[in-house]
């Protein structure tokens, strides 16, 4: 059971092809030759709830599609609906009765030119070297050698009205009375986060692991 | 051919390339020695920057509801120092190979037993935390290099005065120098106080003198607030015993009651007649009382003088005995704030006259901290390169019922040269009283800067020509120095939950006793412990300016050795 097990496996959805006019299936024994153990270049764009989702509704009486009733939550204004993003909840505590929830998570980013490969490093700083027991310390290169997992950041993230609401609730899922009606569904929204616009974000990942 | 149908599925969205540079095999031989306890994590060359885009951050309202508030951040940066503010794109390090960040899971190093000697070692990195729990920690870059061991270099700075490396901050003696000067002055103060009361007073020893406080407190103070007490005693009587005030009130007329407060002389006091019938009765059940309460105030007046009498007496030449002549010199009051101070100096075991605990051994051991790095900066050593983080902040109040902005505050903070290592946060879980599981967590926070520049005057500043302006309105702090510790172990763990009236609370438990069969607890021992090994907090800045004008310095701020035992932190929804 080793790393390069697991990343093959990882990364054997990605290792596509350099984009071609026509998709042809690979044969497997093709596929054989193909270690996964390279690197790959990835640019991507994942969009949540952009549009809505499938269990709340911004304007009364519209159906999912199984022809269920949508659970009428507004998460714009009165004068211009917006339907909620996805709801995360969590309870830190089994005895706990409120739980820490992201609501509203919507929109989208996307990425241009994540790198993920290996490779050996063969020195690094030491800023801890020392030759007299611990007086004196001089930051030296010493060997390395090592197998890291590197993953270059792809320089610039474009968001696209992601948002969010941290809030805490007294119960995970929304509206719903935690004690079957005795008690009425509430939630404090504490702050929202909206974020547009494109960002830098440059540099290199370096992943091993530890004992 | 399976596999394949899987990947196109999972690709329509994704548009991929091989890339073919620095591609080289992972070693089998090498990754199987790893257990995989962890991950080590570094970032290289780091650059983040929202350059233009907005981070809003909505939904906080005034209290009455009446105004909303928006705060925008942009220029929202991280890079490595020497940016200028987030303008110069420069690559900053976030850990590195050998001193990387790591997310690991973890044993408890065993929790003290305080009934037993129990082989606990609080020196062990994972001290107070059950070692039947596997933790989970997320550690930043560690040293043992003083000069990159950021506490440490964080006291040098401080000492120092000034920003190492910043010009006119280049002689490294001046941070031993300083702590020299103030170790000085605090051994000098404990020779005045030794002189002061063995000398000048003739006390035979400190302890002695702790006794002689004991002993006043016992006899003379106990005395005069014994009359203190039984006088108590007759002022509420004289209030609410019978026929006294509250009894006298109730049986007034309701017409007197509607214009006379409980306490207060009715009219009739007032008239040339006086009281008569009910009214006089309570007219006299308030003289009485404010009789008896004068004489309270006089008790009370006399314990004070006490406090301040030097001419009582207690033991002071050590036989024993205290002779009707022995008086005490100094006065109670004095006497207990000078041993207050002592014990502050030298410890709380006044028995030991080395002085060797307390603040002066704190100050010695943080000198021979400093004293390493100024070597080694003598040495030509030097410290690697910080972050450079900053953000400007819009706060916009608008009106919630016409959406029209009220007003805008700006917050512009420029940190340079921010250090975080030696920090962690860890999280397990442990059943509590019911048996059910809890989210336990210990949280210690190194943070240091070499600047922290808070501007708040925004937009018209940024014009050109305005950078006098922008710096008058700048709040700078220098060698600011942020080590806080959060909890001991699960002697004192950190808990987060949430209320079912949807608000968050953040509990910083005091630490945990148990009570025996018999009555006694270990509290004596579980204190001992919290206080000989729990971290402390510290807050340092070495230097505070408003503006440009000299005039305006606001020196240096030091909150030292700081330790919550009982922290409780909630939200209210307004």
């Amino acid at each position: 059971m080793t790393i390069t097990k697991h990343l093959s496996t990882l990364l054997l959805p990605f290792m596509a092809l350099p984009v071609m006019a026509e998709l042809k299936p690979i044969t497997d024994s093709d596929l054989t030759e193909i270690s996964g153990q390279g690197g790959v270049y990835l640019s991507g764009e994942i969009a949540i709830n952009k549009d809505g989702g499938p269990l709340w509704t911004a304007t009364p009486g519209e159906l999912d599609d199984f022809g269920n009733e949508k659970v009428y939550r507004n998460c714009g204004s009165d004068e211009s609906p917006e339907e909620c993003g996805l709801r995360f909840a969590v309870k830190l505590n089994s005895n706990s009765e409120g739980w820490y929830v992201l609501d509203d998570l919507s929109g989208g980013f996307s990425f241009e030119g994540l790198t993920l490969r290996t490779e050996n490093r063969a020195t690094a700083i030491d800023y801890d070297y020392t030759t007299d027991g611990g007086q004196t310390y001089t930051p030296t290169e010493v060997a390395f050698d090592k197998e890291i997992v590197v993953i270059g950041l792809p320089g610039t993230v474009g968001f696209n009205n992601f948002k969010f609401t941290y809030a805490v609730a007294n119960n995970g899922e929304w509206g719903e009375s935690p004690d079957g009606g005795v008690t009425p569904f509430n939630q404090t929204d504490l702050f929202g986060i909206k974020l547009d616009g494109d960002i830098t974000l440059d540099g290199n990942l370096l992943l091993y692991p530890v004992n | 051919m399976k596999r394949m149908n899987l990947s196109l599925t999972a690709v329509t969205a994704l548009t991929c390339h091989l890339s073919y540079a620095d591609l080289v095999a992972l070693s089998d031989d090498a990754l199987s020695q790893e257990s995989g306890a962890g991950i080590a994590l570094a970032l290289e060359d780091f650059v983040f920057d929202v350059n233009d885009a907005v981070v809003k951050v909505t939904g906080i309202e005034s209290s009455d509801t009446s105004q909303n508030l928006e705060i925008a951040a942009t220029d929202f940066y991280i890079m490595g120092e020497g940016s200028e503010n987030g303008t110069v794109k420069t690559p900053g390090q976030i850990g590195n190979l050998n001193h990387p960040w790591l997310v690991q899971s973890v044993r408890g190093d065993g929790v003290p037993d305080y009934l037993e000697n129990s082989s606990y070692d609080p020196s062990l990195p994972y001290a107070a935390i059950g070692d039947d729990i596997a933790l989970l920690e997320v550690a930043t870059d560690s040293y043992k290099n003083p000069v990159e061991f950021t506490p440490t270099w964080g006291l040098f700075s401080v000492y120092q005065g000034c920003v190492w490396g910043q010009a006119g901050c280049d002689d490294e003696s001046v941070a031993v120098d300083n702590i020299n000067n103030v170790i000085e002055g605090l051994n000098g103060e404990v020779d005045a106080f030794e002189d002061k009361y063995l000398v000048d007073n003739g006390y035979a020893s400190i302890a002695v003198l702790e006794a002689s406080i004991e002993y006043n407190l016992n006899n003379q103070v106990a005395r005069e607030q014994e009359d203190v007490d039984r006088q108590e005693v007759v002022v509420d009587a004289a209030y609410n015993g019978p026929d006294g005030v509250a009894d006298t009130y109730g049986d007034l007329s309701q017409a007197t009651k509607n214009v006379t407060a409980e306490g207060e002389y009715p009219p009739c006091s007032d008239t040339l007649f006086g009281c008569f019938g009910a009214d006089a009765r309570y007219e006299d059940a308030l003289n009485d009382y404010y009789d008896e309460f004068t004489t309270l105030q006089e008790e009370k007046s006399h314990v004070a003088e006490v406090y301040t009498d030097s001419t009582i007496t207690a033991d002071v030449n050590g036989d024993g005995v205290v002779d009707d002549d022995e008086q005490v010199g100094v006065s109670l009051a004095v006497r207990l704030e000078d041993v207050d101070r002592y014990k502050t100096l030298c410890g709380v075991d006044v028995s030991d006259t080395s002085c060797s605990d307390g603040l002066i051994v704190t100050r010695e051991d943080q000198k021979g901290e400093i004293e390493k790095v100024s070597i080694a900066l003598g040495n030509g050593v030097s410290r690697r390169d910080g972050l450079d983080i900053g953000a400007k902040f819009t706060f916009t109040f608008r009106d919630a019922a016409s959406g029209n902005e009220e007003r805008t505050d700006y917050l512009d903070i420029d940190m340079k040269g921010v250090y975080l290592d030696g920090s962690h946060f860890r999280i397990w879980s442990r059943e509590d009283e019911n048996g059910d599981a809890e989210l336990n967590a210990n949280i210690s926070l190194n943070l240091y800067a070499k600047e922290i520049n808070i501007s708040t005057c925004g937009e018209a500043c940024e014009a050109p020509g305005m950078e006098q302006a922008m710096a008058d309105s700048t709040l700078f702090l220098d060698n600011f120095l942020l080590d806080l510790n959060l909890g001991y172990g699960e002697v004192q763990p950190l808990k987060l939950s949430a209320t079912s009236d949807g608000n968050f609370v953040l509990e910083l438990v005091a630490p945990q006793y148990e009570t025996f069969a018999d009555g006694s607890t270990n509290a004596q021992e579980v204190y001992e412990d919290f206080y000989a090994n729990a971290g402390k907090s510290n807050i340092f800045i070495g230097n505070i300016q408003l503006g440009t004008d000299p005039t305006k310095n606001l020196g240096s701020l030091s909150v030292d050795g700081l330790r919550a035992s009982y922290l409780k932190v909630t939200s209210h929804d307004l």
